[in-house]
């Protein structure tokens, strides 16, 4: 009940625009918590994920392995992929996607822990996130890491996969805070952990915030896309983001010659 | 308040950068306003901060400043900035403007320049950071094991004194087996060649330790081609969300005092 009532009283805080949260709460006390990583494998790029026991990054005296369900999702929406992992206490492993056997050139996925002993994460009301370290190559040697960028989604009782990123009735702007104007070409890359139609503006700014161009993307329920900009003569210093969701921060490619930049704008 | 900071190196060929951006990334998460306001770039002599301005920054305006521009004057110094609305002299301990007050960071895009190829990540140091006793947890898969590839530590530690004072931090396995000691300094972005170590980095996972001073944990890999990568680990915070998530880092960083 009391938990119910601040998950509502959350909600009306996000509804009214009132000191609205980042994320939403998730309903279900311990539910697992995962961003929703963005992979791709179009123009001979490669992704890598490193996976972990989460238990031993939590409370890392409890001793116990680490049940780990990952869903890969298509760009288009569709879940091409269950993967199921059982990881020893303090193990890592490497989770590269070429393994999968999977055709799509670029999509997302989530990954969630289960434990056994949970206990003092239901004492503490917390729940475990995972926002691990992805990695992206163009020659299966070399990797450019990126962390984890949101707490997007968590997965109920039943598993089934519920959304974290609060909406407003209003469109909110997310502004990147950094340059565009040295790279000749760039990819903004935006997902929708959610399971409603979400529409994304990309505004191209020049150095004094001039609009130069603008962008919209529509996308389904679970989908992903990147947006490719061409940036030539470099006029395009600042980028804004409106969409519904609270906080539209992007995973951004910048390109440098053959060689490229990630990050969380 | 935030302060940012380059992220100096002794390689041949590569410089620092940074865009530091005066607007806030979500009107919607940011109680401070974007102001018209002084940059400043600041040092410590080991008895006074040296406050030195860099320029105007306007409200909504970004500024982008290399390593080069510091070259003859403060080569073997770490330098900070910080964006206050006021012009500063030096002082004596760090001053903490009421500015970037937001539950989403203001942050600035910290680079690393190799020819015209930059690797970047989001960051900034906040300035409660700098007011309290900080210890290290900083777990890491990014040290990567080929023969052709580089790799390199960062920790960037930045108090509210001046001074400078020497802590420690341990490389250990995930066995709790200590692989090598670094010998860090406050008020200071520490810079390793993690390959000097005469560590075979042939797992997945290692994990930087300090009881005795933290800061930044930050990851650098370049190859022999140019291509590089830059990234910082999470807090042990952001392992979890929602209710009391620093009773969880307590628990990890007990465990792994050695």
């Amino acid at each position: 009940m009391k938990q119910n009532l601040r998950l509502f009283s959350h909600n009306l805080r996000n509804f009214f625009n009132f000191n609205p949260l980042i994320y939403n709460l998730p309903y279900k006390k311990n539910a697992p918590v995962s961003d929703f990583f963005y992979f791709r494998q179009d123009n001979s790029f490669s992704t890598l994920f490193y996976l972990s026991n989460i238990s031993s990054h939590i409370f890392p005296e409890i001793k116990q392995s680490d049940f780990v369900r990952v869903f890969l999702y298509s760009n288009i929406g569709k879940r091409i992929k269950e993967l199921e992992f059982n990881l020893e206490p303090f193990e890592t492993i490497k989770l590269n996607f070429k393994d999968f056997g999977i055709n799509e050139e670029y999509g997302s996925f989530c990954i969630f822990h289960h434990l056994e002993k949970k206990e003092l994460l239901s004492q503490k009301n917390t729940h475990i996130a995972e926002r691990g370290y992805t990695g992206f190559s163009k020659d299966l040697n070399f990797w450019n890491f990126v962390h984890g960028n949101h707490n997007s989604l968590y997965l109920d009782n039943k598993k089934i996969l519920k959304s974290l990123m609060p909406k407003s009735l209003f469109k909110k702007t997310y502004y990147p805070q950094l340059t565009f104007n040295q790279s000749d070409y760039f990819e903004i890359v935006v997902n929708n952990p959610s399971y409603k139609k979400i529409l994304y503006e990309l505004y191209l700014k020049d150095e004094n915030n001039n609009i130069i161009n603008k962008i919209d993307e529509t996308l389904e329920s679970f989908c992903t896309t990147f947006i490719p900009i061409k940036n030539n003569n470099k006029k395009i210093k600042f980028i804004e983001i409106k969409s519904n969701f609270y906080f539209s921060r992007p995973l951004i490619f910048k390109y440098y010659g053959e060689y490229f930049d990630v990050l969380h704008g | 308040m935030n302060y940012y900071f380059l992220l100096k190196n002794n390689i041949k060929n590569l410089q620092s950068e940074i865009d530091i951006i005066n607007f806030s990334p979500s009107k919607v998460f940011s109680k401070s306003k974007s102001e018209d306001a002084i940059l400043h770039y600041f040092y410590s002599n080991g008895e006074d901060w040296v406050f030195k301005d860099l320029c105007n920054l306007p409200k909504d305006q970004t500024f982008t400043v290399n390593e080069n521009y510091f070259k003859n004057e403060l080569k073997e110094k770490s330098i900070f900035f910080s964006i206050n609305k006021k012009k500063l002299n030096n002082q004596k301990l760090l001053i903490d403007e009421n500015y970037h007050i937001s539950k989403i960071a203001w942050r600035a895009n910290i680079k690393i320049k190799y020819k015209e190829c930059y690797t970047s990540y989001q960051g900034e140091y906040p300035s409660n950071m700098t007011k309290k006793k900080v210890s290290l947890v900083s777990c890491s898969p990014m040290i990567q094991n080929n023969k052709n590839i580089k790799n390199y530590f960062y920790l960037v530690n930045l108090i509210n004194r001046p001074e400078f004072d020497n802590f420690n931090i341990n490389i250990l396995d995930s066995n709790k087996q200590k692989l090598a000691t670094l010998n860090c300094m406050t008020n200071t972005v520490n810079f390793f060649d993690l390959n000097d170590l005469n560590i075979v980095y042939n797992k997945n996972m290692y994990i930087f330790q300090s009881t005795d001073g933290g800061g930044i944990p930050i990851y650098f890999s370049i190859d022999r081609n140019g291509q590089m990568s830059l990234e910082h680990t999470h807090p042990p915070t952001e392992y979890t969300l929602h209710g009391n998530r620093f009773f969880f880092q307590r628990l990890k960083k007990n465990f792994w005092k050695l």
